[in-house]
């Protein structure tokens, strides 16, 4: 059980580490397409670091629309256009330095910021994860525990029913809280994406010559 | 287990390295990757929080309907980005955002 522990805490780092080196990669190769590649294995090692958080849904569907819809897009265009290497003169010292300190800034920032969060206090007392709320800053996440809060759903509905067994049903829990409490914003959603797909069909219609 | 600033600090570097990519290149596509990069390091964040809020034994799910949407907007936004890409490089034939200064011939 220790060693379970210790290997899917390795797991985040080593997805960590992957989506780091695959990003840099982006921007540091010359290739569109080997920029494209490295990017989509980016990706997939979001989607991994998502399912270590216990998101299956969402890296399901990170997978599903970045890796597989945005990265082959990105790569039919880099094929269509017929995109040549770019060229890499690193006499371009000016931009890379912006660029580097922009960047530094923000991961110090950010840092700053994340190290210094309060604890959330528990709830209830079966969390046993974290201690009382003036313990040290780090904010340990809670442990999945369904069968403690099976009483917030309704009687007789099937997520009712599993959550008390202890199961964890992800897929349709996202579902309960969004199709109850964000009903009229995934109707908006569906409009812009509607929007979207007309002003693409619209922006590549050859302009008639009259 | 892993904390939480441990999520946070890795979005906030794989967001830092999409800003950095946005920086530097110059080619069009490559910029559009880097932005992808960004939402997708939100994501992580948002995902992150949403565990971390569940205190009473179930994670709070509003974070990852946000997450959802983000996904889908920037689903249609690269949509949109690179059918402006192909008409733009239809009429000058070039992806350098060098040639990208002036509106109209």
């Amino acid at each position: 059980m220790d060693l379970d522990i210790f290997f899917n805490n390795l797991l985040f780092y080593v997805f960590g580490a992957l989506a780091i080196v695959m990003g840099l990669l982006v921007i540091f190769k010359k290739n569109p397409v080997t920029s494209a590649v490295c990017m989509g294995l980016s990706f997939a090692s979001t989607a991994a670091i998502l399912f270590i958080l216990g998101a299956h849904f969402l890296g399901v569907i990170q997978l599903l629309v970045y890796t597989g819809a945005i990265m082959v897009l990105i790569v039919f265009i880099v094929m269509m256009m017929n995109i040549k290497e770019a060229e890499m003169s690193y006499r371009r010292p000016l931009p890379i330095a912006l660029g580097i300190l922009v960047a530094v800034l923000l991961i110090a920032q950010v840092s700053n910021v994340a190290v210094s969060i309060p604890s959330i206090p528990p709830a209830t007392a079966q969390t046993s994860a974290n201690s009382s709320p003036k313990a040290a800053p780090q904010v340990i996440l809670p442990e999945i525990n369904p069968a403690a809060v099976a009483k917030q759903f309704p009687e007789n509905s099937k997520l009712r029913q599993l959550t008390e067994k202890g199961e964890f049903p992800d897929t349709s829990l996202l579902g309960y809280t969004l199709f109850s409490k964000y009903n009229a914003t995934i109707m908006i959603v569906s409009l812009v994406l509607l929007a979207a797909a007309v002003g693409v069909v619209a922006l590549s219609r050859k302009v008639s010559s009259r | 287990m892993i904390p939480l600033t441990h999520y946070l600090i890795l979005s906030g570097i794989l967001f830092a390295i999409g800003i950095a990519g946005v920086i530097i290149r110059r080619d069009i596509i490559v910029i559009f990757m880097c932005l992808e990069m960004m939402l997708s390091a939100a994501n992580i964040s948002l995902a992150a929080f949403s565990r971390a809020q569940g205190t009473m034994g179930l994670p709070v799910y509003d974070p990852q309907v946000l997450t959802l949407f983000v996904v889908a907007i920037a689903a249609a936004e690269v949509a949109i980005g690179l059918a402006l890409v192909i008409a733009f490089y239809k009429a000058r034939r070039s992806v350098n955002t060098k040639d990208m200064t002036v509106l109209k011939d």
